[in-house]
């Protein structure tokens, strides 16, 4: 005897794509074709990279793609439950733009409009790898913000260290 | 003895009793309702529950896989979403098109995706569109020590899945073989059906654990404490006012 609560499979998360990755690349540089490069999480970057996560690197290579003072840097960093894709523009190290690639959440995706995500706009890290001003919260969207406000920082500090690569 | 005091009797008699029936449904209410108000410190959608009787209730039920990818040292089992190496869940939700080792790196590929791991599980990347040099991966084979992903029309090989170079050799694609028992044995647990807490305690809050009227009980409940706390007001005037007299 079952309850009968569950009649199929478990229903999985539903993702929402609101830009692919090619799309993301392709408005970072204005259409300019450009060849991806590669990031390895050397040993020289994994502590920053842990401290800012808040835990290990998911993974330890990464693509990213970069034209004179502007770098391209697609991450995934799970909010509640499922990773959110974000994508994120770099210039002169401060963040010029942030967009949501794919949603992944029950709830919280409010975090996707500009009106929330152009707070990131023309920040910076600052010494202790925070991000040099704060970005205000989304009621309802705590743990979303929180992956963005990490994922932000690990632009910045990705984009330090291909700027100035550690030995 | 006057109206008045025989309806206050009454309602005393009734107030108690069915307090006390209805007592243990408020106590599901209350403590599943504070545990939800708190269900992010608490951390309860990452505690999985997965108690036979209750997967039992709820209809699920254990699926090991017969065949999985074998690797020198290891192996890949999947089934309904779910893909394990070495007794480990990966992240990966899509069905598995081939997984193949070569130089101590494990490539698994779904249609869209190659995941690149170390033997312990370490994720190395995570490749998909453009950085894929086909649009849909229909299987994975080995040649010369370099991995080589096969598409509809071409297959492409690389030695680190950065540079890719299209690929004349025509190796069979690496195929699904029977899973020893003992690894069998080891996934039991992984393939045991599991339950957020967080959806257990939802589905007692709302009564829908019970069955179909389930959410009726809960409905009468929220109503006899309504009643309740209405007649527990009334008691508690009238008792008052009586004293004052």
């Amino acid at each position: 005897m079952t309850c009968g609560l569950l009649t199929g499979p478990l229903a999985l998360a539903q993702e929402e794509v609101y830009l692919t990755n090619e799309q993301f690349v392709a408005q970072a540089f204005d259409g300019a074709a450009i060849k991806a490069e590669t990031l390895w999480i050397t040993k020289s970057i994994l502590q920053q990279v842990t401290q800012i996560l808040g835990h290990p690197p998911t993974q330890l290579r990464l693509r990213f793609w970069s034209h004179d003072a502007r770098s391209a840097w697609i991450l995934e960093e799970i909010g509640k439950e499922e990773p959110i894709t974000a994508g994120f523009i770099v210039e002169s190290g401060k963040l010029k733009q942030v967009q949501i690639l794919a949603y992944r959440e029950s709830r919280g995706s409010e975090v996707r409009y500009p009106a929330f995500l152009k707070q990131f706009v023309g920040i910076g890290l600052n010494a202790d790898s925070h991000l040099d001003h704060k970005v205000d919260g989304v009621s309802g969207a705590t743990l979303s913000v929180s992956a963005l406000d990490r994922m932000a920082r690990l632009a910045l500090y990705f984009d330090q260290q291909v700027a100035h690569p550690k030995p | 003895m006057s109206h008045l005091t025989r309806v206050l009797r009454f309602l005393r008699h009734w107030h108690a009793r069915i307090g006390v029936l209805a007592a243990l449904f408020f106590l599901f209410l209350a403590l599943t309702g504070l545990a939800l108000n708190h269900t992010q410190a608490l951390s309860l959608a990452k505690y999985q529950v997965s108690m036979p009787w209750l997967m039992n209730w709820y209809g699920l039920k254990s699926q090991i896989p017969e065949t999985g990818y074998l690797f020198p040292q290891g192996y890949l089992a999947a089934r309904h979403g779910q893909v394990v190496m070495d007794g480990k869940p990966l992240a990966i939700r899509d069905k598995v098109v081939g997984a193949a080792e070569v130089a101590s790196v494990r490539y698994v590929a779904t249609s869209q995706q190659l995941f690149l791991y170390q033997p312990d599980g370490q994720l190395v990347d995570k490749l998909q569109g453009d950085a894929l040099p086909v649009k849909d991966i229909t299987g994975l084979a080995v040649a010369a020590n370099t991995i080589i992903v096969q598409g509809h029309q071409q297959s492409y090989a690389s030695e680190d899945a950065l540079v890719w170079k299209a690929s004349a050799v025509t190796s069979e694609s690496i195929s699904l073989k029977p899973l020893p028992v003992e690894v069998k044995n080891q996934l039991q647990q992984q393939f045991a059906p599991a339950l957020p807490l967080e959806r257990i305690l939802q589905d007692i809050h709302s009564g829908r654990i019970f069955g179909q009227y389930g959410p009726y009980l809960m409905d009468l409940t929220a109503v006899i404490l309504m009643a309740l706390s209405l007649s527990g007001v009334w008691i508690y005037l009238r008792t008052v006012r009586r004293r004052n007299y």
